[in-house]
């Protein structure tokens, strides 16, 4: 009786934050906002009308299998490549004019890359010196990453994750307003990786807006904010991340035989559920209405036992699987 | 441009860098120094219209300047090789992609830059020079060739101005290899371009009569020789700072155009 209550209640007030939450977005200060961004090498276009926008303070996740366009988008708004068509904002200034942002901006693109004849410090030093920054950040964001022992060493006797780390130390250097990583968990170690995911969170509650692009999806479901899927160059998603899970709940359901598959998701199309993937004896679909029994009941009719039946919100994997074609069987 | 060339600073103090500019301009200039005093007394009137010095050429107040220039003779393959990789690597590291992040007016980045590496070129020169001048001393004791004439005014004077001629000609070496790096962005293809540059124009110097009056590497060889038979000083000085410029202009429209892929 208790528990139904707050059930009920949880619900109500969960709903109301997701209502109220979908509301303040579009009020949201955005750190980056781009309008039908667009680049082409030849004739291949790679990254096609983009509009995705990243809010202030947030952590987002950029994601989108091999080849979609992430790095390219990133290196057209750190100033690298150019535009094809297309415009953006990027903390107030203007994608055609870098120098208006960039010295705000902190980043790590398609991998680590220094010199390897001088020390991990060195390295620092050469950004610090270019960028007119303070040399006091550099013992600050060597700490950051767990460098700060091996720091003098030259960078050609540094392991991959260890380059790695320099990478994202470089792109803090700045004390940037936005933080662009591209795959920062490249080669790092569980304990890198769980301590990349701790201080990505702790610059962004510090104020730092973060655009972190990577294919570690359940990491990234620990710590992004927001959103953005791309394919082939075009946007499929892009939203709080909280909201989405919640809106794309599914239910799993087994049956014995993996013939019986097929049937099922006849079944259930005919219901009006949409069968979003399949595996062997198993099939998952969109919960839009109804409840665990009556889907058990319409299976029971068709004659199928269901020998598995769980509901419950999709993780980040599977909704991008389903978004990216990875994992659908339309 | 004043950032770019703080931080280039910082970058030329690598080892190998030092070690593989300094190391050949130093042991060129000497050895050249020790075989042209051994090879003095076979040197008469053809060979020194070939350029070389004979032992009465020594012992002239500018005899140590000229002993200075052709130690020198290398100077601008280790120049050219020097900024072509040294542009290019920025590419084959993807250390540009950081640089331009912080620094994202290129023409600032590639000028800056360029300072910062031709004043390693300017210390490596003086140090060469310096060891050039000690061999000299060393082999006119041993060879007997009297040097009393060098260190006069005139002497100095003479010995200074090849100094600074070197360093100019440096400049357009210098431009040459920056061009070629920004074209190619790879070191190793840009390397291969400027290496390859020296054959081909001694090829087309041999069959264009016009060549040694203005083809770039003769141009800049004359400015260090303070002039040639072909051209005078202030000609080539004019012509050189021009094709220097010239090439630094083209190299940062292509640097300033192209993508950043690296
Ligand atoms: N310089 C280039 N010239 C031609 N095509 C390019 C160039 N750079 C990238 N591409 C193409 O653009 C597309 C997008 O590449 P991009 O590197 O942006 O993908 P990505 O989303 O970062 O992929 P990944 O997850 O593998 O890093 C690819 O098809 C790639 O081949
Ligand atoms: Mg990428």
């Amino acid at each position: 009786m208790g528990s139904g209550l707050c059930q009920s209640v949880c619900m109500a007030v969960l709903k109301a934050s997701i209502d109220s939450s979908s509301k303040d977005w579009a009020a949201l200060d955005n750190a980056v906002e781009t309008t039908d961004l667009t680049k082409a090498f030849g004739d291949r276009v790679v990254v096609d009308k983009l509009n995705i926008r990243v809010p202030k303070g947030m952590v987002s996740a950029f994601v989108g299998p091999n080849g979609a366009g992430k790095s390219t988008t990133l290196r057209m708004l750190l100033g690298l490549i150019r535009t094809t068509s297309g415009s953006a904002t990027i903390l107030g200034g203007s994608i055609d004019n870098p120098r208006s942002y960039l010295p705000r901006v902190g980043s790590l693109i398609e991998g680590p890359a220094f010199y390897p004849g001088l020390s991990g410090w060195g390295n620092l030093e050469v950004l610090a010196a270019l960028g007119s920054l303070q040399k006091s950040r550099i013992p600050k964001v060597l700490e950051l990453v767990g460098l700060e022992k091996r720091s003098r060493d030259r960078v050609a006797r540094y392991s991959l994750g260890m380059k790695q780390r320099l990478g994202v130390a470089a792109a803090l250097l700045p004390e940037p307003d936005l933080l662009v990583l591209d795959e920062p968990a490249n080669g790092l170690d569980p304990t890198g990786i769980a301590a990349m995911r701790v201080l990505l969170r702790r610059v962004a509650d510090a104020g730092t807006t973060v655009l972190v692009s990577s294919h570690q999806l359940i990491e990234l479901q620990q710590v992004a904010d927001w959103v953005i899927i791309i394919n082939l160059g075009k946007l499929k998603y892009q939203g709080e991340l909280a909201a989405l899970l919640e809106e794309t709940g599914s239910t799993l359901v087994g049956v014995d035989d993996s013939k019986d598959v097929d049937r099922l998701a006849a079944v259930l199309r005919d219901a009006g559920y949409q069968p979003v993937a399949a595996g062997a004896g198993r099939l998952r679909f969109r919960v839009t209405h109804g409840t665990p029994a009556s889907i058990n009941r319409l299976a029971s009719e068709a004659g199928l036992t269901l020998t598995e039946l769980h509901s419950g919100h999709s993780s980040l994997e599977d909704i991008y699987f389903e978004m990216t074609d990875g994992g659908s069987i339309a | 441009m004043l950032r770019a060339f703080r931080s280039e600073l910082l970058k030329v103090r690598r080892t190998w860098l030092l070690v593989g500019t300094f190391g050949p301009l130093l042991a060129f200039s000497v050895i050249s120094v020790v075989v042209q005093f051994q090879l003095a007394y076979k040197v008469g009137p053809v060979l020194q219209r070939a350029g070389l010095q004979s032992r009465e050429d020594l012992a002239l107040s500018d005899g140590l300047a000229r002993v200075l220039v052709d130690s020198a003779a290398f100077g601008g393959v280790i120049v050219v090789v020097l900024f072509a990789t040294s542009y290019a690597s920025e590419y084959g590291w993807g250390t540009l992609r950081n640089l331009l992040v912080r620094q994202p007016d290129r023409t600032s980045l590639m000028v800056g830059k360029f300072f910062g590496l031709i004043d390693l070129i300017f210390v490596g020169r003086f140090l060469a020079s310096i060891f050039a001048v000690i061999a000299a001393v060393v082999m006119s004791k041993v060879q007997d060739i009297p040097m009393n004439a060098w260190f006069t005014p005139e002497g100095l004077g003479a010995l200074a101005h090849s100094l600074v001629n070197l360093m100019l000609a440096s400049i357009g070496w210098a431009s040459l290899g920056t061009l070629a790096a920004v074209i190619f962005r790879s070191p190793g293809a840009a390397v291969g371009s400027v290496l390859a540059f020296f054959p081909v124009e001694g090829l087309v110097n041999a069959w264009w009569s016009d060549g040694p009056r203005w083809l770039p590497g003769q141009l800049f060889d004359a400015v260090a020789n303070g002039g040639s038979a072909a051209t005078s000083y202030g000609r080539a000085l004019a012509l050189t700072m021009g094709v220097s410029l010239l090439a630094l202009f083209i190299g940062n429209l292509i640097f300033n155009k192209a993508d950043v892929t690296a």
